[in-house]
């Protein structure tokens, strides 16, 4: 039949469903008609009347069937009888509120979780970036054996912008903060962006124009768009703005245009979204190597990640040929997918909570099919009269199917209710710096694919808890059953069999979720247990913007940094105080180094992090000092130049000699970056700056006052000056104070971004936190639901067999050996599940292992110490039934019979 | 579906077709007349549950293959009379050649497995 005349046939028939009275009023007139006139016929033909109607009515063929017949064909029969057992099932449970809450529950909070983190992987994994066809955006990067890095150098870009093979539109941009001067200074956000940024990322304005290429060169003059929010709060929408003058950082910029309202959530850097836009004005000519800033373009149409990778091999070439050196000969240039950088390594973590929170839901699921196994035992001669009376298997399972959908829709409604209220108070309580998800997870929210994801979770748990019991049920044989006097005797070894087998999946299940928080909590604890080699207590950090024209000279920004500091040291309760390019784990900049007076093979006798700093900044942050002296304000931009290194740096590059008699010279021979030959003076302890969980890396620190005014420059257009104080008291309640005085020692520029160090520290390691925290949620859920699983499978086989017991009893067992007996087989099953889950999470463990820091993916310790845990928990939700059964008493045992 | 001796149990999709035939034929008719009419034709030999028709034209009805209206009897009673569509008729063509193409099919190998034996 072809589509068409089902959709026909299906509307008469709802006609016919509407009209249901009239249709079967006019049919029984139809039929009785008939008869009738069949009736006169046979009368006609001489037979008598009664005899006659009943030769008709046979003729016929029964006219109570035809009309049953022509209702099943009218309406939707199975549709009717499916609401029929809704109706049914709704009632039945309504009659065992008890049972219908623990499932309700159990299938609520397994659903809710899931949920929760459904919609966080929502946001963050599956909606696409709010920017034009986000799939072909793509970020330029270096690949090095050692890896990719996606960072550009103004050498770079120059290159891609010309060479940029399948990729189009090539655009960089950075973000920095700015002082907003011309009346009562303000730090804002400021993005330095070139000309393309905003086709790229489809920012229309709503005033004005955006930036020409022209505007975009060195001396292109000095020009703003100003961001849509920034427009608003500001200058209060003020149609007449475009034309006007913005005062940034001293220097008087014409303001071209107003964006509209435009998501940069996936591009701004940690300082916020951008208030103004400023042309990059990249030197088309420029020698500058420091990689600062990022890269972005569109893949041609049909051009794939692999493909415009290999494009980019004529790029590589003309570098090459126009820097000679600067890139390796196993370097390469290559593109990344924009969306896949904003992510990031949360992609991994989110679907590991994702398996997690699944299995918590399976192993909900086990536990409800075993309460509805027992029930559908309990529920036996009902379900065998059903049949008796006519109702096929399929009827059957049906039914028991249908109990099943209602218990899950109204758990998958409850679950819906609890996953996006748990997932508000999870966010809030610890965003653990997730890309995407909006401030304190504000954009992770409901919307049809959460919605539809429940649904399908809660259909499908219907299906995975209820068609077990009920195909175990449907099996019964009738007349068996309806001969049994009572219910007692129902539970045969098959049945207990089948819920074993449930409970020891919930137990393996229960035991790999177990592992896999071990792990993650060892983690955590290697983490705090670290020593980042800096004192992050009672230190606060702020920053100061000195970008514009009054700080051209690595002199000037010495000099604020030197007066700021010796106004703090007046301050009561200030102990030490510093300021630097850069703070530990907040990012830093890395350069290469020559040992002068040493033989050399490349250009470079190896590379570390660089860090200009003021005098007082190991004091400040507690560093010690090895060997040496550390800087003092004399180390100015007319003293002889010095370094200070740090252990890891005298190691690998003096393991013999003495660092302090040699001299180092910083990216020597490079424009803009490459500095004096500079005497080692010191030697200070290693600081963990990147990350927590990652080595040290080899480390140079000098005097800011003393590196190239060129690249002073570079740096204060990129950074804001970090400044360190180590309070005596409580840190925070100092904070104002140090801000006035930093004000005023700079000549009136604002200071903000006021944070304690401690936070940042707890901030490099939230998201792993995270991970641990919502894992041993679910790892703790997951136990308890296993322990409730055996609990009730032991319980009940007690329950059942409580005859058994009495008789045992009777004969003369102590009931330490009935205890025993019921603990043995009890255990029996959980210790099967737990073999199967150690074997499991072996398997599975090192898909975390990414993760993990300083514990080994097989630790022995996690795999010695969760299979005990959940062997005690297991023993205790054995150890009550067994009690119970022990304590039967044999008389009452058997008169039951 | 068995075969009884000499009369046969009529099959759902043939009833269907031998109701549209017979409303094609004699242009509208009630239940009654269209079982009539089938009995007359196949002489006795269909076993019919004349009931069995109205099934047959509810079934034709939701395909819209025939319309439905009430109207007077013969005998002046009210009577629902079936008239076949003309969408109705475009089946009828369809099934008729389906019918003769199958019923020849039929013949052909029933001759052969005659004449094998």
């Amino acid at each position: 039949m072809t589509l068409w005349r089902r959709v026909v046939a299906f509307v008469s028939r709802l006609r016919d469903l509407r009209d249901r009275r009239r249709f079967e009023g006019e049919a029984e007139q139809e039929l009785e008609m008939h008869v009738e006139l069949l009736t006169s016929q046979y009368v006609r033909a001489g037979i008598a009347p009664g005899e006659a109607r009943r030769m008709a009515r046979v003729k016929f063929g029964g006219v109570g069937q035809i009309k049953e017949s022509l209702r099943d064909q009218a309406g939707f029969p199975m549709l009717e009888s499916i609401i029929e057992d809704v109706r049914y099932a709704v009632r039945g449970i309504l009659k065992n509120p008890g049972f219908v809450l623990v499932v309700v529950l159990t299938l609520g909070v397994g659903i809710g979780a899931n949920t929760a983190i459904f919609s966080v992987v929502n946001t963050v994994l599956l909606e696409p970036l709010p920017y034009p066809e986000p799939s072909r955006l793509v970020v330029l990067q270096t690949t090095t054996p050692q890896g990719a890095a996606p960072v550009a150098s103004p050498t770079k870009f120059n290159v891609w912008r010309e060479h940029g093979g399948a990729v189009q539109d090539v655009s960089a941009y950075s973000f920095n903060v700015a002082n907003l001067t011309g009346g009562e200074p303000e730090q804002i956000v400021a993005g330095s962006v070139t000309a393309d940024f905003f086709r790229l990322f489809g920012a229309a304005t709503v005033a004005g124009r955006t930036f020409s290429a022209d505007e975009d060169r060195p001396n292109g003059g000095r020009v703003a768009v100003l961001s849509n929010g920034f427009w608003q709060r500001r200058f209060g929408g003020a149609e007449d703005i475009v034309g006007s003058t913005l005062s940034l950082g001293g220097d008087a910029h014409t303001v071209l245009g107003v964006l509209a309202p435009f998501d940069t959530e996936a591009i701004q850097g940690p300082q916020g979204p951008p208030d103004v836009y400023l042309p990059f004005r990249i030197d088309p000519n420029s020698a500058m190597h420091g990689h600062f800033f990022r890269a972005v373009g569109r893949l041609e149409r049909g051009a794939s990640v692999e493909s415009a990778s290999a494009s980019l091999q004529p790029a590589a070439d003309t570098f090459r040929q126009r820097f000679p050196g600067a890139l390796g000969p196993e370097a390469s240039f290559s593109v990344r997918s924009f969306p896949d950088l904003v992510v990031g390594n949360v992609r991994s973590s989110l679907w590991i909570l994702m398996a997690a929170v699944t299995f918590v839901l399976l192993i909900a699921c086990a536990n409800v099919a075993n309460l509805l196994v027992v029930r559908a035992t309990a529920r036996k001669r009902e379900l065998a009269l059903r049949a008796a009376l006519g109702a096929g298997r399929p009827r059957i399972v049906r039914l028991l199917l249908t109990e099943g959908l209602v218990l899950s829709a109204l758990g998958g409604a409850l679950g819906l209710a609890i996953g996006t209220l748990g997932i508000r108070v999870l966010l809030a309580f610890n965003p653990g710096n997730i890309p995407r998800i909006g401030p304190e997870g504000a954009a992770v929210g409901l919307d049809w694919r959460v919605l539809a994801f429940t649904v399908v979770v809660s259909l499908a748990t219907s299906l995975v808890f209820g068609l077990f019991p009920a195909l175990r049920a449907s099996r019964t044989d009738l007349t068996e059953t309806l001969k049994e006097s009572g219910s007692r005797t129902g539970s045969g070894f098959r049945q207990q069999r089948a819920r074993a087998v449930l409970v020891v999946s919930e137990v393996g299940l229960a035991l790999v979720l177990l592992v896999g928080a071990a792990l993650f909590i060892r983690t955590f604890v290697n983490l705090r247990a670290v020593d980042p080699g800096f004192d992050a207590r009672q230190v606060v950090t702020m920053n100061m913007s000195l970008a514009g024209g009054r700080f051209d000279t690595a002199a000037a920004v010495g000099e604020v940094m030197r007066a700021g500091r010796e106004r703090l040291l007046t301050l009561p309760g200030v102990e030490a105080a510093a300021s630097a390019c850069c703070i530990p784990l907040q990012g830093g900049l890395g350069l290469p180094f020559v040992i002068e007076g040493r033989p050399l093979e490349g250009r470079f006798h190896g590379g570390g992090s660089f860090t200009p700093i003021s005098a007082g900044y190991f004091e400040a942050f507690g560093i010690p000092l090895v060997r040496g002296r550390t800087l003092t304000d004399r180390d100015d931009a007319v003293a002889p130049p010095v370094a200070i290194i740090n252990e890891t740096m005298a190691r690998q590059f003096w393991p013999d000699g003495d660092p302090l008699a040699d001299r180092i010279t910083v990216a020597k021979g490079t424009p803009v970056l490459g500095g004096p030959p500079r005497q080692i003076v010191g030697i200070v302890g290693d600081v963990r700056a990147g990350r927590l969980e990652r080595e040290p890396a080899p480390t140079m620190y000098v005097p800011w006052a003393q590196i190239p005014d060129a690249h002073s420059a570079n740096l204060v257009g990129m950074l804001p000056l970090s400044w360190i104080v180590r309070t005596r008291g409580a840190a925070q309640a100092l904070g104002e104070t140090v801000q006035n005085e930093l004000r005023v020692a700079s000549g009136g520029i604002p200071v903000a971004g006021l944070r304690s160090m401690d936070n940042v520290v707890a901030r490099s390691t939230a998201r792993s936190d995270f991970i641990m925290l919502l894992l041993t949620i679910f790892a703790g859920a997951a136990l308890l639901l296993a322990a409730i699983g055996i609990y009730g499978l032991t319980a009940y086989s007690v329950e059942q067999r409580n005859q058994e017991i009495g008789i045992r009893l009777a004969l003369g067992a102590g009931s330490d050996r009935v205890r025993n007996l019921v603990v043995r087989q009890g255990m029996a099953v959980a210790l099967v599940g737990v073999a199967l889950g150690i074997a499991s999470a072996y398997g599975l463990s090192r898909l975390v292992a990414g993760f993990l820091f300083e514990v080994a993916p097989r630790d022995p310790l996690v795999f010695a110490a969760v299979p005990l845990l959940l062997t005690a928990v297991a023993l205790a939700g054995v150890w009550l039934p067994a009690r119970r059964a022990a304590r039967v008493a044999p008389a009452a045992a058997l008169r039951l019979e | 579906m068995t075969i009884g001796k000499g009369r046969a149990d009529v099959l759902q999709g043939t009833l269907d077709l031998m109701v549209l035939k017979t409303l094609a034929a004699l242009g509208p008719q009630h239940g009654y007349g269209i079982a009539r009419r089938i009995e007359q034709i196949s002489d006795d030999v269909l076993q019919l549950n004349e009931g069995t028709v109205y099934a047959s034209l509810l079934r034709l009805r939701q395909q819209r293959w025939v319309a439905a209206s009430w109207g007077r009897s013969e005998n002046n009673r009210r009577a629902r009379f079936y008239t076949i569509t003309p969408a109705g008729r475009r089946q009828l063509a369809a099934q008729t050649e389906d019918w003769e193409r199958i019923a020849g099919i039929m013949a052909r190998l029933l001759q052969l497995s005659r004449t094998d034996r």
